[in-house]
């Protein structure tokens, strides 16, 4: 931290109060030995246009944009980022996660914590999942899909008591919403077979599970996940 | 660290608050209370310096209200993932406060000598502005104990009876002279009647007497150790 080589960019700070944008980045970049030009920060963070204005006099996403700028200001190798992208609209969601791109591909590391699973997915490169203070996963998104039960597998009931279902080989989990049953499975093929076996498919789906179900089969409640 | 006082003090300054309240109410406050019936110019001149504390000790505790505003938004800790160091923010907040009681100081006396025709030889102007300004340390330390003691509204709450209380007890507004008896001799141990006192025997071509000395450095201590106790119980959160 004191030799400037982490960036962070905190979840609850607020605006700072009487500071233009350029002030204030221009401030945090002077405090690290090797900062990078305020206009570069200020570009990465899609901010360039508002370095004149006054910081409390933005919006929640272009205050969320300020922080990650000063958290960049440094040129830190470690980026640490609580919650990037809460306040920010779809759009500049996508522009955020680019920009974050460029960034590690330059050698840079970036570990960000985020509740939505599906960009932890898209973005990180190793996912931990911490539940309650203890680690429950650690891979990338596709090891901990492989790791939480391989594929998903739906029927109709067409009328059937669901309870045979539990004892199809490679199924983990049942669960019937209506006349529609979903299978986790280990082993879709054998399961598959041994429906057709019993006569029993109608409305067949195979997937592979989401990382949401991964996620929910590690954690029964509310979790928050670090990635790297 | 130099960044960072040119930083806050810039921020200080843009606070339309602290321009009225710490700059302007003094000097209008002076002008009012001194031009108001019929005055003669020693008055005048004790105003004066008494009203220059007056903005000074409120543009001090106002450093106070400042850091609880930092802490509340997070800013304290945003400084704390820079390489900047704790040491470093809380000395550099220190001078900001040192900086900013300058122009209620100035201020007031350009109105005094200006506006009110106070006339002092230009050592006095020169000792009177440096002695405010160095006897304006114990209260920024006392606005600093509150600001990282107390939330952001109970800072502003307290800085404001420490102003007003300490102002009137001290005798910035009104000569103590009309003070009955017992609150003449309780204002003696203010550290705002004696911190008036420096300017006030520089005005009248003494030196401040050593009792006014050793009474504000008492309370200088008795403030800074409430600072650094204050900001101690808030290291681990702020």
């Amino acid at each position: 931290m004191r030799a400037g080589r982490v960036g962070a960019m905190l979840q609850e700070a607020r605006a700072v109060p009487r500071v233009t944008v350029g002030e204030l980045v221009t401030f945090v970049a002077s405090r690290y030995p090797a900062p990078m030009p305020v206009t570069r920060a200020l570009e990465l963070a899609g901010i360039a246009e508002l370095a004149g204005r006054r910081v409390d006099r933005l919006s929640g996403g272009q205050v969320q944009r300020v922080r990650f700028a000063v958290a960049l200001a440094g040129d830190p190798s470690l980026l640490v980022l609580d919650e990037p992208t809460a306040a920010l609209d779809v759009e500049a969601r996508h522009a955020f996660w680019d920009s974050m791109r460029a960034y590690a591909r330059r050698g840079h590391t970036v570990l960000f914590s985020t509740h939505y699973l599906e960009e932890a997915d898209a973005h990180a490169d190793r996912i931990v999942v911490i539940d309650r203070g203890r680690i429950v996963a650690d891979g990338t998104g596709e090891e901990l899909r492989r790791a939480a039960g391989g594929n998903l597998v739906c029927v109709d009931l067409a009328g059937r008591d669901p309870d045979f279902l539990d004892l199809l080989p490679g199924v983990r989990s049942v669960q019937v919403r209506g006349s529609r049953a979903r299978l986790r499975t280990d082993d879709s093929d054998a399961t598959v077979v041994a429906l057709a076996a019993l006569g029993a498919i109608h409305g067949l789906e195979v997937a592979p599970a989401s990382l949401d179900d991964a996620f929910l089969s590690l954690t029964s409640h509310e979790t928050k996940t670090e990635t790297v | 660290m130099w960044d960072y006082l040119r930083l806050e003090v810039r921020r200080t300054l843009r606070d339309t608050g602290f321009v009225i309240g710490g700059i302007a109410m003094p000097v209008m406050m002076y002008l009012l209370f001194t031009n108001l019936g019929e005055n003669d110019s020693a008055w005048k001149t004790a105003s004066m310096v008494g009203m220059a504390a007056y903005g000074a000790v409120g543009s001090a505790l106002n450093t106070g209200g400042a850091v609880a505003e930092d802490r509340a938004i997070g800013w304290l800790r945003q400084l704390r993932v820079t390489p900047m160091t704790p040491r470093e923010v809380v000395i550099g907040r220190a001078l900001t406060g040192s900086v900013t009681v300058l122009p209620a100081i100035v201020a007031v006396l350009a109105a005094g000598g200006l506006a009110n025709g106070v006339r002092l030889q230009a050592w006095q102007w020169a000792a009177i502005a440096v002695l405010l300004w160095l006897g304006s340390i114990p209260f920024t330390l006392l606005g600093i104990g509150n600001g990282y003691r107390l939330t952001g509204p109970a800072t502003g709450v307290a800085n404001m009876v420490c102003n007003l209380g300490l102002a009137v007890l001290g005798g910035l507004w009104f000569p103590v002279a009309l003070f009955p008896h017992w609150l003449r001799s309780l204002s003696a141990y203010t550290p705002t009647s004696r911190f008036a006192q420096l300017g006030v025997a520089v005005s009248d071509g003494r030196a401040p007497a050593p009792g006014a000395v050793l009474v504000l450095t008492s309370w200088m201590l008795v403030f800074c150790s409430y600072a650094v106790l204050s900001y101690r119980r808030r290291a681990g959160n702020s």
